[in-house]
């Protein structure tokens, strides 16, 4: 079977919900992912099994058995291999005339242009704690006109941000500052993303730690993230309904059995968000300490 | 490093959710799942990677190319092989101390006590079209006191259903019996599943044949799936909060940006319910045919 009857095959099911024009326009589109952890594997796959054709991806480290909880690519086979590339072979081994290209490495200032050249759009899959890259990573995305999506597994919630090019940008929404320490940035992302919400009754924020990058966080939780992701994104790319941008996010939570969009005016500048940005500060004690 | 050395590194980070205690309750918990397409591999492997240690899978079938959209264990290089197999390899490798009873059979009279023997509970993930296995697992599950979860993608949706032993039971929520033929007991599954709700709107229902038991689905779904019935099962084990079981069933859709926990009063007796049953009937030509 040639690549193109197999690439048909494979996705026919897809046909009552993606008509054969929208399949190819999957097939043609490019998907920039910085991080092939528990978002960012789950992602790829995901995405791999609706038929997205090209793909850039990112990650400069390898798998460690403590990644197995939540990670895609994480087995007892693939300990210590580079994940990046454990995850380049599952997505060719699930839709084999894929083109991917990867960077095995960290995204900096000196290969930014070259992860997101010729992306339609990018999928946020960073490492809570890369403050640095993730900055960058947005502002050039913004410049080059590229919408960002980006979902965080809370507990057992996933929340959705959808970023547009021309709406209000990621810096804004996190408030995020030059010269601010990183402790102090993970601290504003996290009351962000996380700062108001049912998870803050079930879960166990104590444990955080940014020195170790450990946060609680659930497989089952990246699974459906990478769900609702894959369906923004079909949508955005097909035009299939209107998005609601950030300052808009969406929360799911299947312990809570709640769902719920809410509209964060101003972004980090809402009066009430800067009362929660101090209450994370007293919840998460290693967070504090300016470092 | 040994098994327990390894259970234990790997499933560190869902501390903070779920506490040591919880984990080996977790660990020494038997899941049965009839069924490894794009249900039950999904939620195989995330119950893997929540720390199930214990799994009776079955499945009869082998992956072919058309289930590569949607289903965890169908790849390239799985074209061919037995589903129940591959899957059993794939939680192995996640979880390399699960014990996995696998069935390369189908279910029936003949093996269905064998398949459900020390289940604590099953997650019915058959075709949609195998309406008298699952009947039969269903009745069987209830005599013995299991619970049976299932969830059902629907267009870019999943809804969520929890049977419990002492509630209401399969053949009452759906309104099936005996006499019915095949096609008239999918049309019922299908009405009492996906009778109600946003997909109807933009999912088109025409493509559904009984025949070839193909209808429309994604993975998106799956994955979304997966994550909604792992969360129950951790729940059902841990005992945290009440569980809606049946005739409460939960419904998400992310495209249509929908949630909603329903109760249907009466089941397959609900007076809605019998009207919807009519609509489906008019939608899907080919399952109003007798056959």
């Amino acid at each position: 079977m040639d690549l193109e009857h197999f690439y048909n095959r494979a996705y026919s099911r897809n046909r009552g919900l993606i008509n054969e024009e929208e399949q190819q326009i999957l097939k043609n589109t490019r998907v920039a992912i910085p991080g092939m952890g528990g978002m960012g594997g789950t992602h790829v796959a995901t995405l791999a099994r609706v038929g997205i054709g090209k793909y850039t991806i990112a990650d400069f480290d390898q798998f460690d058995v403590h990644n197995i909880n939540r990670q895609h690519g994480a087995m007892a086979s693939t300990i210590n291999q580079d994940k990046a590339l454990v995850m380049e072979s599952i997505i060719k081994d699930i839709n084999p005339s894929a083109e991917i290209k990867v960077i095995n490495e960290a995204i900096g200032h000196n290969n930014v242009d070259l992860f997101l050249a010729d992306a339609d759009i990018m999928i946020d899959a960073l490492d809570v704690f890369a403050m640095d890259a993730r900055r960058l990573i947005f502002k050039r995305a913004r410049e080059l006109g590229i919408p960002v999506i980006s979902i965080a597994p809370v507990g057992f919630s996933t929340i959705l941000f959808v970023f547009s090019p021309t709406g209000m940008d990621y810096d804004s929404f996190f408030g995020f500052e030059d010269g601010m320490s990183n402790n102090e940035m993970v601290l504003r992302f996290m009351a962000g993303i996380a700062g108001q919400g049912p998870h803050l009754k079930y879960m166990n924020v104590k444990g955080i730690d940014p020195g170790t990058g450990s946060a609680p966080s659930l497989g089952l939780a990246c699974q459906m993230g990478a769900g609702i992701v894959v369906t923004e994104l079909v949508s955005l790319v097909l035009n299939k309904r209107k998005p609601k941008f950030v300052p808009w996010f969406a929360q799911y939570d299947t312990f809570s059995q709640s769902y719920k969009h809410r509209y964060r005016w101003l972004g980090a500048k809402n009066p009430l968000h800067k009362v929660r940005i101090k209450m994370i500060k007293r919840m998460v004690p290693a967070l504090a300490k300016s470092s | 490093m040994n098994l327990d050395d390894f259970y234990d590194r790997a499933f560190s980070r869902n501390r903070g959710l779920i506490n040591e205690e919880e984990q080996q309750k977790i660990k020494s918990t038997r899941v049965a799942i009839p069924g490894m397409g794009g249900m039950g591999g999904t939620h195989a492997a995330t119950l893997a990677r929540t720390g199930i240690g214990r799994y009776t899978v079955a499945d009869f079938d082998e992956f072919d190319v058309h289930n590569v959209n949607r289903q965890y264990g169908a790849m390239a290089s799985t074209v061919g092989k037995p589903k129940a197999s591959v899957m059993a390899g794939i939680v192995k490798d996640i979880n390399p101390g699960a014990d996995v009873r696998v069935f390369d059979v189908a279910i029936d009279e003949t093996n269905v006590d064998d398949f459900l023997s020390e289940a604590d509970l099953v997650i019915d993930s058959l075709d949609i079209f195998s309406m008298a296995a699952r009947r039969l697992i269903y009745r069987r599950a209830k005599e013995q006191g299991i619970p049976v979860l299932f969830t059902a993608p629907i267009g870019f949706s999943a809804a969520a259903f929890f049977f419990s032993p002492d509630g209401m039971d399969c053949d009452a929520f759906f309104g099936l019996n005996d006499e019915m033929s095949n096609n008239e007991l999918v049309l019922h599954f299908l009405a009492g599943i996906g009778g109600v709700g946003p997909h109807l709107k933009y999912m088109d229902v025409t493509k559904i044949d009984p025949t070839t038991g193909g209808a429309p689905s994604v993975g998106m779904a799956c994955n979304i799936g997966a994550g909604m019935v792992a969360t129950e099962v951790v729940n059902w084990v841990l005992k945290r909060r009440p569980v809606k079981a049946i005739p409460w069933f939960i419904h998400f859709d992310p495209y249509a940006r929908y949630y909603k926990n329903h109760y249907r009063w009466l089941g397959a007796r609900n007076p809605i319910q019998r009207l919807r049953m009519k609509v489906l009937r008019k939608m899907v030509p080919a399952l109003s045919e007798q056959g």
